[in-house]
């Protein structure tokens, strides 16, 4: 190990002086993200839970709603989340291997790939407000009556994966100019890791929204 | 700490769009009850493979793993007990 080269940091500057190493404090920051995930999946949960509760009392309406949602724009962002989750740990895999611009490189093939799930999801929205599937006094009359639970999970759900995707958007910027000055390494990539977690945490709600949002008794 | 190669990824990556396109073809099979389920499992299926291969589970240390697990692990009993009440309530 050089010292004072800046791609290579020693462990005297990364180890805060509560650890007694780097693979410790690694480690107590894996388990606190995993922590956090933990509450995640339980606020997400909730919602999956009232789903399961509605659709089990209102089966036939939530089909006959879930038929009206657009499954080419659900399946392309599905395409584009599992490809963006590919190329987030190939960003945290060359962190470890060192490769310096291929971090960078992935990061912001991550980053046009979550935005271009919200570009789609976009399209995605307009076309479900002009074919009247908000909820309210407008909402579609040729959907039952029940119907409006369903896009009321919808709405929110997607709602909050969106804001969900946004934030990791956001994470992924702000560590893409560190990753560009060379600060991420095999050493130091713990920022980075912690942010791919996040990041495979909401691909892995965008599998199960996916299946239960837009393919209830699709061959009916 | 041993890490999952770039040819670890990649397969995981071509195995989850696979299930994907699999998922979406069962909703149209005449399964009756069975066709959620089925739908459910195999998104499962997709949800190990993220967790194992893209969060690194599988080479996690145990603390790690039961860490991960308590989340999901909460989740069933939230789902298992509103669930018994609910579906027996018809049971007249």
């Amino acid at each position: 190990m050089t010292k004072g080269n800046p791609l290579m940091p020693d462990e005297s500057s990364i180890v805060a002086e509560q650890f007694d190493d780097a693979a410790q404090q690694h480690e107590t920051a894996r388990l606190g993200m995993w922590t956090f995930l933990a509450t995640e999946i339980l606020f997400f949960g909730g919602l999956f839970l009232a789903y399961d509760v509605y659709r089990h009392f209102y089966f036939a309406d939530f089909a006959a709603a879930s038929r009206h949602t657009d499954l080419v724009f659900g399946t392309v962002n599905s395409i584009i989340i599992l490809t963006s989750s590919f190329t987030m740990a190939l960003a945290v895999h060359a962190a470890k291997e060192n490769y310096h611009r291929s971090i960078v490189r992935w990061l912001l093939a991550t980053i046009a790939l979550g935005t271009a799930f919200l570009v789609v999801k976009g399209f995605e929205y307009h076309k479900d407000i002009t074919d009247h599937l908000v909820p309210g006094p407008a909402f579609n009359p040729a959907i039952p009556l029940h119907g409006q639970i369903f896009f009321w999970l919808y709405w929110t759900m997607t709602g909050l994966h969106a804001v969900h995707l946004s934030i990791g958007i956001g994470i992924l910027s702000l560590l893409a100019g560190p990753a560009r000055k060379g600060k991420f390494c095999s050493r130091y990539h713990t920022p980075l890791e912690l942010a791919g977690l996040y990041w495979h945490f909401v691909d892995i709600i965008w599998l199960f929204l996916y299946p239960l949002l837009y393919l209830i008794q699709r061959h009916a | 700490m041993k890490t999952p190669s770039k040819k670890a990824y990649a397969v995981t990556w071509i195995v989850l769009v696979i299930l994907h396109f699999t998922i979406l073809g069962s909703a149209y099979l005449k399964l009756g009850w069975a066709n959620t389920p089925l739908i459910v499992a195999l998104a499962f299926v997709q949800t190990g493979l993220v967790l194992f291969y893209f969060m690194e589970i599988r080479y996690s240390t145990k603390v790690v793993r039961v860490f991960a697990a308590a989340g999901f692990f909460w989740l069933a009993i939230q789902f298992t007990l509103t669930m018994s009440d609910y579906l027996m309530r018809q049971w007249h």
